[in-house]
């Protein structure tokens, strides 16, 4: 019931009020509210590792860490790249087949012409913010426009690479798999993007704008912002992630597979409302993301080391989900109980 | 939910209300683009394929089929509006036309039980679903995901176990010929037509709509709209258990990615058929036109002996371009 008066209270604000609420939007791109989303999912891995060091204390070294945590890099980007997405307040079903178009172009296309492949990546992440444009333009779904996307990469993939094979090039494949003095590579990759992208979305004030795109963008427009631009930002930059994605994924497959990352279209989302994000639009935390897609990527190799088959491993990130899903809905109930009985105690 | 549905759209803002952008772009016909550009991928593959005229669409009436009984199922869903949606479909296709097989075993005197353990396996599935997003609220992209991995898992630990064989029944059925005229194709179109009178013309179906358009002016109405929801859930389920089991009767078995293509293709032709993505208004011959439009569309590149990526690439840019240019400016 709090939920339908807080609707019909929003609805019924006049344009003025709404334009304070918009400016109140922009000036705190970060409160108190916000610092609750990343808590959840991070305890939630912190519960994960303990669990993986426990039952396997190799995992806790060099280079156990880069092998447990490196196969999930990939999907932390690919999540990282769907949140932008989500932020705007839309859905990205083409993922998936984007950072596996992405692999084959490493494997194939910058193989054999590095300017090529250079210009093709580029090309890639223009094309992702055209879609933006397209979507915002012709107010379509998303879904729907993405999801029909994500069948031109896929074909356009294995027009290239029918199947699997090709060559990572050497330097991408010791670059990902850079091994820098004391902390592992990956470690060192996970941390500088989210403090990158937390900054960036959080404490930014195009971040704030970005992030009102998805929550109002009538008030971003009244605020003297462009709603199409902040959309070409946000595809632009997922995009970007995108092929970072399928870079690091690339470096540690060394091959092509025109169907390797198919599995992040739904991962990646998972990743993102794990995380801590709604589809709301607006609602996301990049620290959260990334929590959230690691503890999605760990379970495969919590699985592993309890010796299970791996049959069990996408019925295991479901129940993950849906776990986390179910403490999330407890906790915001206390929070708004506990929120009624202090107006009650006011009143 | 309802407060999330209401954040999401642009109608709530004063000026979207006035001009009523969300209507004024919806056609009459809303499924006319869809039947049209079926005749044209008819009209071309008879030309370039040469199966004749009749049996072009006489093959591409029938295999559409399963993609009609699963999109107006998932139809129903988005219909229900909120973000609803239900991606566990193929996942069910898959476990039900396991489950069904394996129960007849190629038994004619099975094939009431195989089709009931088909059909339980949906409804399982159905109430898995409505428990997760009605019940608890979980939003239905995710609930509907996180049930079909776990019926996944279910699916690679039993499918190893055996493999089963449809009834020869069920396979004759779905392969048999009126005269002329395909019996299963004939199905696709008596199924759409009862489900047209369920949407349009009944009163859950005029539910399903008004929930669809306003979750809360339908509570108004004293409409329940997790009631309404949840039914389209189960019919989502069932639709996709029973098309499963077809699917599987068709091919001669079951197979682990038998309902793969049609998670995405299920939401495509809801959407190329003129239905709206964020629900509230649908139209059932639209569905049925859009799935015997890309069924075609796939046997003409077939036929072209087009490689699978250039199929992949016309089936991805149809969608992209008939939203682009012919479809109506909607909710996103």
């Amino acid at each position: 019931m709090t939920q339908d008066t807080d609707a019909s209270a929003a609805e019924s604000l006049d344009a003025p009020a709404r334009l304070s609420r918009a400016a109140q939007l922009m000036r705190t791109p970060s409160g108190a509210p916000l610092l609750g989303m990343w808590f959840l999912p991070t305890v939630a891995l912190v519960i994960m590792l303990v669990a993986i060091f426990s039952i396997q204390p190799t995992a806790f070294s060099y280079t156990g860490l880069s092998l447990v945590l490196g196969g999930s890099f990939p999907l932390v980007l690919a999540a990282l790249a769907q949140m932008f997405v989500i932020a705007g307040g839309d859905i990205d079903l083409g993922i998936g087949s984007f950072v596996s178009l992405v692999n084959v172009i490493f494997a194939v296309t910058l193989e054999k012409n590095v300017l090529l492949g250079t210009l093709f990546l580029i090309g890639l992440v223009v094309a992702n913010a055209l879609i933006g444009v397209l979507i915002t333009v012709r107010r379509l779904p998303s879904i729907v426009v993405t999801l029909g996307m994500a069948f031109i990469w896929l074909g356009i993939a294995i027009t290239i690479l029918p199947n699997p094979g090709g060559t990572v090039p050497a330097p991408i494949v010791s670059f990902v798999n850079l091994s820098p003095p004391v902390i592992p590579g990956v470690v060192l990759g996970i941390v500088i993007v989210t403090i990158v992208t937390s900054w960036f979305l959080m404490r930014t004030r195009y971040g704030a704008v970005l992030r009102a795109t998805g929550s109002n963008p009538e008030a971003v427009t009244r605020a003297g912002w462009s709603v199409l631009k902040a959309k070409i930002v946000l595809y632009g930059i997922a995009g970007i992630f995108g092929v970072l994605s399928g870079m690091v994924l690339s470096g540690q497959a060394t091959s092509g597979d025109p169907n390797i990352a198919q599995s992040y279209i739904l991962l990646s989302i998972a990743g993102v409302i794990v995380g801590g994000g709604s589809f709301a639009g607006g609602d996301v935390s990049p620290g959260g993301t990334v929590a959230g897609a690691l503890v999605i990527g760990l379970m495969a190799a919590l699985l592993q080391f309890l010796n299970i088959s791996s049959n069990y491993q996408v019925g295991a990130q479901g129940l993950t989900l849906v776990v986390i899903l179910l403490f999330r809905v407890g906790l915001s109930l206390l929070r708004r109980g506990r929120q009624s009985r202090i107006t009650e105690a006011r009143a | 939910m309802s407060a999330h549905g209401i954040q999401q759209s642009p109608a709530g803002s004063p000026g979207a209300r006035a001009g009523s952008p969300r209507w004024r772009g919806v056609p009459r016909f809303a499924s006319g683009p869809a039947f049209i550009g079926a005749a044209a991928v008819w009209i071309a593959t008879w030309l370039i394929a040469g199966h004749g005229f009749f049996g072009t669409l006489s093959i591409g009436v029938t295999v559409a089929t399963f993609l009609v009984i699963v999109g107006i199922g998932q139809m129903f869903v988005i219909t229900s509006g909120s973000g609803a949606i239900d991606l566990s479909v193929p996942y069910v296709m898959t476990l039900s036309a396991y489950l069904g097989t394996q129960v007849m075993n190629g038994d004619n005197g099975k094939l009431v039980a195989g089709l009931a353990a088909a059909l339980l396996c949906g409804l399982v599935a159905a109430a898995l679903n409505i428990i997760l997003i009605e019940v608890v609220g979980i939003p239905p992209l995710v609930g509907t995901l996180a049930v079909g991995f776990v019926i996944q898992t279910v699916i690679l630990v039993h499918s190893s176990s055996s493999n089963g064989v449809p009834s020869p029944a069920l396979a004759t059925f779905v392969n048999a010929k009126w005269g002329p005229l395909p019996v299963f194709g004939l199905l696709g179109i008596a199924v759409a037509v009862i489900f047209a009178v369920v949407l349009k013309r009944t009163s859950y179906g005029r539910r399903v709509e008004a929930v669809g358009q306003s979750d809360t002016a339908a509570r108004l109405a004293g409409i329940s709209p997790h009631r309404v929801r949840a039914v389209a859930y189960l019919i989502s389920a069932l639709m996709a258990a029973l098309a499963g089991m077809f699917l599987a009767a068709y091919s001669g078995g079951a197979s682990l990615d038998l309902g793969t293509p049609y998670q995405l293709a299920s939401i495509a032709v809801v959407v190329l058929g003129g239905s709206l993505i964020a629900g509230g208004r649908s139209t059932v011959s639209g569905v049925w036109a859009a799935a015997v439009m890309l069924t075609i569309l796939i046997t003409l590149v077939n036929v072209t002996h087009a490689s699978g990526g250039v199929q992949d690439i016309l089936e991805g840019g149809l969608i992209v371009l008939v939203l682009a240019f012919a479809s109506s400016p909607s909710r996103t």
